[in-house]
């Protein structure tokens, strides 16, 4: 029998789009009894995002809400009224952990701030997370992701030097903060159990991303200098790139550190003559002929499809893989033999395969259920959670506080 | 030697023996910044890691790579060939002593050297072992080589970033170690909330592919979903007729984000109508942009690309006129959602940075300097995190550690040093 790392522990969950929700499903997955508060007056937009059961947007049809919202049940009430701000009171008083990510004001509006909350609740433990933090000048900026990637520095720094600043694929920094996010929240946790003392945890979300983007940071600070984008090159590696293969946009992205890893890429390539020239013998060399290079492999590359290359020259000890598109991931063996995607049983979607965590945990595996329709566990929550009977939970309906 | 005051830090009196290499660092520092003593093992003469670009003032030199500098400050470090039997009895009293082993090395590596996870809880059945490896500790990819292009090549976050024209493109800075090591120190946390609570230890078994698949935002539910994949178009808005919205603005000293729609959505007909107002306020909106009707004129799914190149060429004109700082401070009053794409002299010079004293100076002994650098990763209430010590020069903690606390007699010391086992 395995147990589960987190049985026992309740979380009042106010948060919506990327970095809260992913946060809470770290501790969902593992056991922790979640509460996921939202409104379907006012429903977090990946609720009617892509991807969607049947390519048709609707409340409960988006993966990508569901992917980020594993294992929770949801309360689904109108926060604009006063008795849905005292029902999250009540599950306040219940929860070991309140999470929140609105722009900060929300909370507040809604007397549900750290400040006010731990009034009723002293040894609270409460994450607040959004683009900027809870202070400073550009505390009350509404952005996401896409602007937080810009912000913490990311597009700069990527794409080609003949071109402008490049987006990093989705919203970045979401997927940046939830590990820092969640390392600092279990650890709360800990420290609360040893001492009693639960406590508030303010992340900007852009400065969890620069923890990423130093490097440029620093390049500044110390060198003076902008760092600057180039492709796909690096200054450890030559060549190094995404060669085109057989195939609709079909790529291999090939890295080569030193003279040993050279030597087996040319003979993987059955030593062409073009390769065989003496000014590709040191990584020097190389370096400086790299677009020479990067033709000819591509020439190369390109007759071949990308799965059979990846073997091909990762026998020759070469690093290389495939550009894996999300179908080539569903099909990647190594995925396959990790259980990476499970498929887990919606209300409403039916069965739909998940990304799983990016860890395994063999003595406390997680323990995924699929996420909720909006308000599917609202009377559950009301009555088993809150006591509530069903007589006040009919008055709550009739007086539209329960959508 | 500094003493540090560690008293109300969550890791307090723990210990982290950090055997990683680049995949691995992010997961000791993140750690230490809560406030374990985390020691790293460099091999005698220091980390391959420490060859990594940018250098401090461009001097290729092991103490100078500014990557290194980031990811291992307030870690003690020693040197240690963790392989040789000379040093088996120092390693193990080392593991001994220690709460956490993380490490990097290729899956089985530790236990052809007598210390895999078997061996490790005979010395210490307290300790938690987490592996930060590209794929994981088995299967059929777990021995294949990688670097981060590899990485994030094969976790699906390349093809989809970049132009359609050029090849899929990664990040400019390697992210997919960073990715790997900041996920090893949350699940390296979950197993200890879990061995605090139970007793109860394990072997915590990171992959760095699958830390990129979770980079991928909504993209893996396209194909069992619509039978479709995510290319890479830099973020514009395509819609089905193929009309492209951009995304990415150029202005007078660099670039900013912002998309300009309409249709059902009031957010985005507010941006809209907001950005015409404040550029009519400037006498710079044309007629036909303050002719439209966001409702039912700019639907992003029926607008013909002819109307979104007057719109979008309109706006493009008066970003122009404007600094990002500027088009940041009135998008910020005036709710547009509108970013800045920065670069690191923007984030040095953010008054928003600033404000929150994000930025911190760490005073560097070897480089006799003062280095300005990202400080803690966010605000903890009761238990602040604070950067205490930069990180380690190759050896420096040798005496402090081997001599001072494990207590290993000076001529082993001497004949280790000699063998270049330390």
């Amino acid at each position: 029998m395995t147990s589960k790392v987190f049985e026992g522990i309740k979380i009042a969950d106010f948060a919506w789009i990327g970095v809260g929700p992913i946060t809470v499903k770290y501790l969902a997955d593992h056991g922790a009894t979640v509460v996921h508060i939202e409104s379907a007056t006012r429903p977090d937009s990946l609720r009617l995002g892509q991807p969607a059961l049947n390519g048709v947007p609707g409340i409960n049809n988006s993966q990508f809400f569901a992917n980020f919202n594993s294992s929770k049940y949801s309360l689904s009430m109108d926060m604009s009224k006063p008795e849905s701000i005292e029902i999250a009171k009540k599950l306040v008083l219940w929860a070991d952990i309140v999470a929140e990510s609105y722009t900060p004001k929300a909370m507040k509006n809604w007397g549900l701030d750290y400040e006010s909350l731990r009034e009723i609740k002293p040894d609270l433990i409460m994450f607040s997370t959004c683009q900027q933090g809870q202070t400073g000048p550009h505390a009350l900026f509404a952005g996401a992701g896409n602007t937080g990637g810009g912000i913490a520095g990311f597009y700069t720094i990527t794409g080609w030097p003949d071109r402008g600043p490049t987006y990093v694929y989705g919203a970045y920094t979401d997927f940046v903060s939830p590990r820092f996010l969640t390392a600092a929240l279990v650890g709360a946790l800990d420290y609360r159990r040893r001492t009693g003392i639960g406590q508030y945890i303010d992340q900007s979300q852009i400065e969890a991303g620069i923890q990423f983007s130093a490097v440029s940071v620093m390049e500044y600070t110390v060198n003076g200098r902008i760092f600057q984008r180039q492709g796909n090159r690096s200054n450890e590696h030559a060549p190094h790139g995404a060669y085109q293969c057989e195939g609709d946009d079909r790529w291999i992205a090939i890295a080569i550190s030193n003279d040993e890893e050279w030597k087996s890429l040319v003979e993987a390539m059955g030593s062409p003559v073009w390769a065989s020239d003496k000014k590709f013998l040191s990584f020097e060399g190389r370096k400086q002929y790299e677009d020479e290079i990067d033709m000819n492999i591509s020439e190369w590359t390109s007759k071949f499809e990308p799965w059979s290359l990846q073997e091909k020259l990762q026998s020759s000890n070469i690093p290389a893989g495939i550009v894996a598109n999300t179908k080539d991931l569903h099909e990647d063996p190594q995925l396959v033999h990790r259980n990476h995607f499970r498929v887990l049983n919606h209300s409403t979607m039916g069965d739909v395969p998940y990304d799983g965590p990016s860890f395994r945990l063999p003595k406390t595996p997680d323990n995924q259920f699929a996420a909720p329709s909006i308000g599917e566990h609202t009377d559950m929550v009301l009555s088993d959670i809150l006591g509530m009977d069903s007589d006040e939970i009919e008055v709550l309906k009739e007086n539209g506080i329960l959508q | 030697m500094a003493v540090v005051d560690t008293q109300d830090s969550i890791l307090q009196g723990r210990r982290v023996l950090d055997l990683t290499d680049v995949k691995g660092y992010m997961c000791g520092k993140v750690l230490a910044d809560l406030g374990a003593d985390v020691i790293k093992v460099e091999p005698p003469g220091g980390d391959l890691g420490r060859n990594t670009s940018p250098f401090f003032q461009d001097d290729p030199h092991p103490e100078k790579s500014l990557p290194w500098l980031f990811c291992n400050m307030n870690k003690r470090g020693i040197t240690l060939d963790i392989a040789s039997p000379l040093s088996k009895n120092i390693v193990v009293n080392l593991i001994k002593s220690s709460d956490f082993v993380i490490e990097s090395f290729d899956p089985g590596y530790l236990s052809s050297i007598g210390l895999g996870y078997e061996e490790m809880i005979k010395i210490n059945p307290k300790i938690i072992l987490t592996s930060i490896t590209p794929y994981g500790q088995s299967g059929p990819h777990s021995n294949h080589k990688t670097t981060d292009l590899i990485n994030m090549a094969r976790g699906g976050l390349m093809y989809m970033t970049g132009d359609p024209d050029r090849p899929p493109v990664r990040p400019g800075i390697p992210q997919s170690y960073l990715h790997g090591g900041v996920e090893g120190a949350a699940a390296s946390m979950i197993a200890y909330y879990h061995r605090e609570g139970t007793g109860e230890t394990q072997h915590v078994d990171v992959s760095i592919q699958e830390c990129v698949i979770w980079t991928n935002m909504d993209a893996t539910g396209y194909w069992p979903l619509l039978g479709t994949y995510k290319r890479r178009n830099n973020m514009k808005n395509v819609n089905p007729n193929g009309v492209e919205m951009r995304s990415t603005w150029a202005c007078k000293d660099g670039f900013v984000v912002f998309a300009i729609s309409g249709g059902a959505a009031v957010s985005q007909r507010r941006v809209a109508q907001g950005m015409v107002d404040w550029m009519d306020s400037e006498g710079m909106a044309s007629d036909f942009i303050k002719s439209i009707n966001w409702a039912t004129d700019y639907d992003r799914s029926s607008v013909s690309q002819e109307v979104v190149d007057k719109v979008e060429g309109n706006v493009q004109e008066f970003f122009f006129t404007k600094t990002k700082v500027e088009l940041f401070a009135e998008g910020l009053k005036r709710q547009l959602r509108l970013g800045t794409a920065t670069n690191g002299k923007d984030i040095a010079e953010s008054e928003q940075l600033e404000a929150r004293k994000y930025l911190i100076d760490v005073y560097h002994p070897y480089l006799e300097k003062t280095i300005r650098l990202p400080g803690p990763f966010l605000r903890m209430s009761e238990t602040p995190i604070v950067i205490h010590r930069s990180a380690p020069t190759i050896g420096e903690h040798n005496d402090e550690i081997f001599i001072n606390e494990l207590a290993i007699d000076n001529s082993l010391f001497q004949q280790l040093k000699n063998e270049s086992i330390i």
